[in-house]
């Protein structure tokens, strides 16, 4: 397993965002972390890559402590609707990042990657959102990353962004990258994600594969899986659920 | 990788964002307006006006210099923050080195500032007669008090999630910083409580002493000060700054 969450517990004040959420993900798995808005999906990311500190539990990176080092080396990060520095153009802030780590992938192959090498030498201020996303893709691959961290990274962009975003996945996935992923968005994920963990008002209630959400829940898709796991009905208003609304 | 290969591309990185703003080229303009001004007030003060234009023009680059760093730096601050690219740094580098990129960032478009202001004053004192080999001096005081600001700003940045805030106070701060010598030395001898006296002698101690690093009352008459005294506001500012940058990264490493 090359991460290992325990007991996470982490609070805004007396509101709990993460109550002893608790899972492991392996080596280059596909883990996608499903919610509603307001889940908590956003704080256990940001936990995830030490942005926040719990107040509970642990975060094991190769049966270690996770530590900042191991971050700053190891894990590639793209945050949820993310604003870059708009007056330089996307092959500058790239570079300057690039040379702020131990890189060995240059600039133009990752701009190649997500499909800017067109507008490199463009300044990010004339980019759109969906450009604006894969430039956050980029970011988070610059400097060869073991695992990637990716909040709602399809959030903004075309039915051809999303696709090309998760073919680019799947490629660096079978190069043996880990991908921990959250999102809101329920198509694709369904063939995309090796495992999903499903959280729902700070809990998690659910990880495990697709196809055993299903078979619990006797739904025919994920979303309707989902709902019911969550205790909502189909409309989105709380249900009946299975016991484990609080 | 050394820390130093991981700080000076975000130092760089942070200067061109910086350079790179509207508020920055709004403010230069704005600074050779009140330089151009001081050029006219020179002009009505007759039998003065080389005095006048050096006072005028020291005091339009610091105002100018003053309101370019704060407004600037908060503004980058926050919108690393509240953009959440804050987020991607850190995953790169420790919040010690982005706190240091950052300040350092602006005391290097304080310096790009200074030239750019400089040479245009240079131009306007050598048009009109009053250029001074010694207005180094000057540029060299106002960058020492531009640093100490800039400092200041990363602690109120730190410490304060409204933007405005952290503005407020880092002016507020600056003029304390002005007065507060003046206020100690009139304490003495015109304040009767002894409490009151203590309390402002204590400031003194803790808030910049801004007063002690202005040189424009020496530099009207064209003198500057001995090697030794610039030598030690140069020791006082590294050492205020450092105070500062280790006190905004410790609330920067705290806030959540």
């Amino acid at each position: 397993m090359i991460i290992d969450i325990k007991q996470l517990g982490k609070n805004f004040g007396k509101f709990k965002a993460l109550e002893a959420v608790e899972f492991g993900i392996d080596k280059g798995e596909i883990f996608g972390i499903l919610g509603l808005n307001g889940a908590g999906k956003t704080t256990l990311i940001r936990c995830l890559v030490r942005f926040l500190r719990p107040e509970k539990g642990g975060i094991y990176f190769n049966g270690n402590t996770l530590t900042d080092n191991d971050i700053h080396r190891y894990f590639g990060y793209l945050p949820e609707d993310f604003q870059p520095p708009l007056n330089l153009t996307a092959f500058e802030f790239l570079d300057f990042l690039r040379s702020s780590q131990r890189s060995t992938i240059s600039v133009e192959s990752c701009l190649e990657w997500v499909g800017l090498s067109q507008d490199r030498k463009k300044r990010i201020h004339a980019y759109s959102r969906g450009m604006i996303q894969r430039l956050g893709l980029a970011l988070a691959l610059i400097k060869g990353p073991q695992v990637l961290v990716l909040d709602e990274p399809i959030l903004g962009l075309d039915l051809a962004g999303q696709r090309q975003i998760f073919s680019l996945l799947k490629a660096l996935n079978q190069q043996g990258k880990t991908i921990i992923l959250s999102t809101h968005i329920f198509p694709h994920i369904e063939n995309f994600c090796h495992r999903v963990g499903i959280i729902h008002k700070g809990t998690l209630r659910f990880t495990g594969k697709v196809g055993e959400l299903l078979s619990r829940q006797k739904a025919g898709s994920l979303e309707e899986a989902f709902l019911k796991e969550a205790g909502l009905s189909s409309d989105g208003r709380n249900g009946g659920g299975d016991g484990h609304e609080e | 990788m050394g820390m130093k290969n991981k700080f000076i591309p975000f130092v760089l990185l942070n200067f061109f964002e910086g350079v790179r703003e509207k508020i920055f080229w709004g403010v230069v303009f704005f600074s050779l307006f009140l330089l151009g001004l001081s050029f006219f007030l020179s002009m009505l003060s007759v039998g003065e006006s080389a005095r006048v234009l050096r006072g005028a023009g020291l005091s339009a680059m610091e105002l100018g210099g003053i309101v370019l760093l704060v407004f600037s730096f908060t503004s980058g601050f926050y919108r690393d923050r509240n953009g959440r690219i804050l987020e991607v740094y850190l995953s790169c580098v420790p919040r010690s080195v982005y706190t240091a990129s950052k300040v350092c960032a602006y005391l290097l478009i304080a310096f790009f500032y200074l030239i750019l202001a400089g040479v245009f004053w240079a131009g306007i004192l050598a048009v009109n007669g009053a250029f001074f080999w010694q207005f180094w001096a000057g540029l060299f005081s106002i960058f020492l008090k531009l640093s100490i600001v800039i400092f200041l700003n990363l602690v109120f940045c730190c410490l304060f999630s409204s933007p405005v805030l952290a503005i407020l106070s880092t002016l507020f701060l600056y003029a304390c910083g002005e007065i507060v010598s003046e206020a100690a030395r009139l304490s003495t001898v015109y304040v009767k409580g002894e409490f009151s006296a203590t309390v402002l002698s204590v400031l003194k101690y803790i808030l910049p002493n801004l007063d002690k690093l202005d040189l424009k009352s020496q530099l009207l008459y064209a003198q500057v000060p001995a090697a030794g005294y610039l030598g030690l506001i140069s020791l006082y500012t590294l050492l205020y700054c450092l105070f500062l940058w280790s006190l905004g990264t410790w609330i920067f490493a705290k806030k959540k």
